[in-house]
């Protein structure tokens, strides 16, 4: 048997009151003297036999009511046999501790359950405990002593789509060693893998997130271009309405939000003259902290270096749009494609491809060397181009030509921070007459074509955006259209703002090329480290893997100052559930509630109520 | 000198509240009789004397061979003769002094009554020249005095009552049977106890009395407590006798207690009457003319 309240146990010991009171009584009974009681002792032996048991009835009675009472606030449950267990020996558990699980009493619940599998196995039987993140520290079997130790000490700390690698592993270790897998997790519906392990016998699945949780998250914090806007979007991933109290720099906005809906609201603070502005959104804590403040680094306002390649004159209609605004900020150098083999790229922060054609392999070579040493790039894709010796994002599989005469922008993806704020209505008659087919998976979708094949994407893991189109009439009309200019500068600051590295999310790591190879003071929510850099293409490269606290970062190294802003993933707070009946279906054992355990609390509760009713009529009697 | 009391100052002193502000047992028992008196000379229970001492005014009630058939010849009015009483009684004043008379309700305790009342009865006896003793007794005989007709008895009586102190247990049945083989001349026996005792045991001990020719006139004092019970929450009984303790809840025991309590009064109440002896039920709040009538009607009995 066990508490789920422990900490209220302590309160049983008022279940004494009524024992107390009793003996009070007795003690502060007034004395009477009385001539006889003679008659009274005959009554006695008819009356009071009856009289005092209705007393000592009733004491007991008011004693069984409040304990019942007292001990239903702590939550009391018993253990039985896990269902679906069998006579399992060995035990792998996946504790899913993805930031979903922090939201109300779900990892209480996952702990308490793990607790039942591990306390359900025989005394010879071995745990092997696993975490989505992988924090858990052991990586062999081990008792269920040593396991359920390990278990105290697992927090929330990773993100939700960790789960489908973590099982994969899971069922692997489990498959080796012929355990049976339990997989403990609030069934938070992104996280759910698209196809569950085959494995004999069927793993276990513990549904950790029955109880309902409202939640409202700040689920994007952009600075809007050209004036200094701030854009924050909230979003209600509740079933009911929610008003919450949003505040930025100290101003207070007020929000009414219906079910699942979504606002962006924009405030104009005031930024610091010199130096990167810190910013931060904040509502107030529910039942899910981990989404409610969103950070932002504005960087310090200054040039932005752009090596533009080109062959042809055509092309300058991106140069004539990269030109359009002289406060851009930019300082362009546009090479030919022959010449870009002889240009230091060291000394460029953003690299234009705009003939890919025309480049050599070599210098593909050069520009993934820039890529993956933290450069960013702009790459027009065309649909012809010749895949060899090209890396993966700049191959394609052929052009794609409409039957009807064009494309049309089919979704614009304005949720992203590149075309947030170019909004619905500039891409209406833009008409795309062949594009290149992006056969690359690490690429993914930005602006989508009536195809469903993308215009604009960009890689998971470089700092570059590729078009599936150039810029060129005989192509797309796109740069006679007004919305051309302002997109080529909107990409210029995405990809300026992802050199900066300011949109860092939760569990990834902080990549920063450094002039120095001395130590990195690392300045995280809840502390300072101090880091050595490794050396990445002979080039010193700070690697910081433990950014999984969302906050400001403060990376600091011989007089060099960087600061981060470091956020939950925009959708870790839709904590909308995956339907327990459809994981049924698909041959998947799922638990819910407390793993093998029964909850005293209502059977005390009507203990309490009969108690309370039987006390009335021995009172009536 | 004496003091000479109107009649309606006097018939306050019936009122055992007022009396038990008084300090002197004589001057109690003075004034209650007094009281008594002149309460008298409104009811029928006056004369019965047998030498003549003067007529009255005839009365309703009154018996009608008292009336002087000559003056109402000569004045064609009715009088009757009132006489001085001649007595050859002999009373024995019983007073109970066991523990159990110590309880107190009201002003008095029931031995403070049951002594004023003694004292009362033995003013009235003495002050008709009738003989009067006292036996003061618990669970045995503590003090005998043995009746005297002469005037200075009564301090001696009254000296006993006035030092009684409750004490000791109960044991009536015996004491009355010790004391009906002590008193050998017939007379009048005038029990004053709460008779806390089993009452088939003490209603055979008066037939005792009886069976010795005495008239036996017996004054069940009680209080209302003892009677009803009617303690509002539970309390811890003493029993001033035995100091045993007893726990009770009254609204649940209290009941069952006053119907127990009333078969324990009928028991006396029959085996009295079965017994031809009077039985009076007083409590504490009981005016004393009440007794002293009972004691009058049964000495008029008597003549």
């Amino acid at each position: 048997m066990g508490f789920a309240s422990s900490g209220l146990l302590p309160l049983t010991a008022l279940a004494l009151i009524p024992l107390v009171i009793h003996l009070l009584s007795r003690l502060r009974l007034k004395r009477v003297a009385f001539p006889s009681l003679l008659l009274l002792q005959s009554v006695r032996r008819e009356r009071f036999s009856w009289v005092r048991m209705k007393e000592i009835l009733l004491l007991i009675l008011r004693t069984i009511a409040l304990l019942s009472l007292l001990l239903a606030l702590a939550r009391p449950f018993v253990r039985a046999r896990l269902p679906g267990l069998g006579q399992a020996r060995d035990l792998v558990l996946l504790v899913d501790d993805s930031y979903s699980m922090s939201a109300g009493n779900r990892r209480q619940d996952a702990l308490e359950a793990a607790r039942g599998y591990v306390a359900g196995l025989a005394q010879s039987g071995r745990v092997l405990l696993m975490t989505t993140s992988g924090s858990a520290p052991d990586t062999q079997f081990v008792s269920p002593r040593a396991a359920l130790t390990a278990l105290q000490s697992a927090a929330p700390s990773g993100r939700a789509d960790l789960l489908n690698p973590a099982l994969g592993l899971a069922a692997e270790r489990a498959g080796k060693a012929g355990a049976r897998l339990v997989v403990i997790t609030d069934l938070q519906r992104r996280a759910m893998p698209d196809s569950w392990p085959r494995l004999s016998p069927a793993p276990v699945v513990h549904d950790a997130g029955t109880q309902q949780v409202e939640n409202v998250g700040v689920s994007g914090l952009t600075m809007l271009p050209g004036a200094a806007t701030v854009a924050v979007e909230v979003t209600n991933f509740g079933t009911r309405p929610a008003r919450r109290t949003l505040t930025l720099a100290g101003d207070v906005r007020v929000l009414e939000l219906p079910a699942g809906g979504r606002e962006v609201i924009e405030f104009a603070p005031q930024l610091p003259s010199a130096g990167p502005g810190l910013i931060s959104a904040g509502l107030g804590r529910d039942s899910l902290a981990i989404d409610d403040t969103r950070y932002l680094v504005v960087p310090e306002h200054g040039l932005a270096r752009v090596l533009l390649v080109e062959s042809s004159d055509t092309v300058s209609y991106l140069r004539r749009a990269l030109s359009a605004d002289s406060s851009a900020g930019l300082e362009l150098h546009a090479v030919s494609p022959s010449a870009f083999g002889r240009q230091n790229l060291e000394r460029y922060d953003i690299v234009i491809v705009a003939d890919p054609a025309a480049l050599k392999p070599a210098d593909w070579n050069r520009f993934d060397f820039f890529l993956r040493a933290g450069g960013a790039g702009w790459l027009f894709l065309d649909a012809g181009a010749r895949p060899e010796g090209r890396p993966a994002y700049a191959r394609s599989s052929g052009p794609a030509r409409p039957s009807s005469g064009f494309f049309s922008v089919r979704e614009p993806g304005v949720a992203h921070p590149l075309t947030a704020a170019l909004g619905h209505a500039g891409w209406k008659d833009v008409h795309v007459w062949q594009h290149a087919v992006l056969n690359s998976a690490d690429l993914r979708p930005v602006v989508l074509l009536s195809d469903n094949g993308p215009l604009v994407a960009e890689h998971t893991e470089l700092n570059l955006l590729v078009w599936s189109v150039e810029p060129l009439p005989e192509f797309t009309d796109l740069p006679f259209r007004a919305l051309f200019p302002a997109l080529v500068h909107q990409t210029l600051g995405y990809l300026a703002g992802r050199s900066s590295e300011t949109g860092l999310q939760c569990g990834d790591t902080i990549v920063l090329r450094l002039r120095s190879s001395a130590p990195v003071t690392v300045t995280t929510p809840t502390g300072r480290k101090v880091v050595e850099p490794g050396i990445r293409l002979g080039r010193p490269v700070l690697e910081y893997a433990d950014a999984g606290e969302p906050g400001f970062y403060r990376v600091d190294v011989e007089g060099e100052t960087w600061q981060l802003a470091v956020n939950t993933a925009p959708e870790e707070g839709n904590l909308t559930r995956a339907d327990p009946a459809l994981l049924r279906a698909a041959g998947v054992s799922v638990n819910s509630g407390r793993a093998g355990e029964s909850d005293l609390t209502a059977p005390l509760l009507w203990l309490a109520a009969l108690a309370f009713v039987l006390e009335m009529l021995v009172l009536l009697v | 000198m004496p003091v000479t009391l109107d009649s309606a100052s006097a018939t306050r002193f019936l009122d055992p509240d007022v009396v038990a502000r008084l300090k002197s047992i004589d001057l109690k028992a003075r004034l209650v009789v007094e009281g008594f008196l002149a309460g008298l000379h409104r009811s029928p229970y006056k004369g019965f004397s047998v030498e003549f001492a003067e007529h009255r005014a005839y009365m309703p009630g009154d018996e009608l061979k008292r009336i002087d058939w000559r003056v109402y010849g000569r004045t064609d009015r009715f009088y009757v003769r009132e006489y001085e009483e001649e007595t050859n009684l002999r009373a024995y004043l019983l007073v109970d002094a066991s523990g159990s008379m110590a309880q107190r309700s009201g002003a008095m305790t029931k031995l403070e009554y049951a002594s004023c009342l003694a004292a009362s009865l033995g003013y009235l006896l003495l002050h008709q020249k009738d003989s009067c003793g006292l036996v003061v007794f618990s669970d045995r005989v503590q003090t005998y005095v043995p009746p005297r007709s002469s005037a200075a008895h009564l301090n001696v009586v009254l000296k006993h009552l006035a030092a009684l102190k409750p004490t000791g247990d109960t044991n009536l049945s015996a004491t009355f049977h010790q004391l009906a083989e002590r008193i050998r001349r017939r007379g009048l026996v005038i029990i004053i106890s709460d008779l806390w005792d089993d009452a088939g045991q003490v209603v055979k001990a008066l037939r005792h009395f009886r069976h010795r020719k005495h008239e036996v006139l017996c004054f069940h004092v009680t209080t209302p407590e003892e009677e009803k019970l009617d303690y509002r929450n539970p309390v811890v009984l003493k029993d001033l006798e035995t100091g045993q303790e007893l726990t009770i809840d009254p609204r649940v025991i209290g009941p069952e207690y006053r119907r127990s309590f009333a078969e324990h009064f009928a028991s006396f109440e029959h085996g009295c009457r079965e017994a031809l002896v009077d039985y009076h039920h007083i409590t504490t709040a009981t005016p004393f003319d009440r007794a002293l009538l009972a004691y009058l009607a049964r000495r008029q009995r008597l003549r």
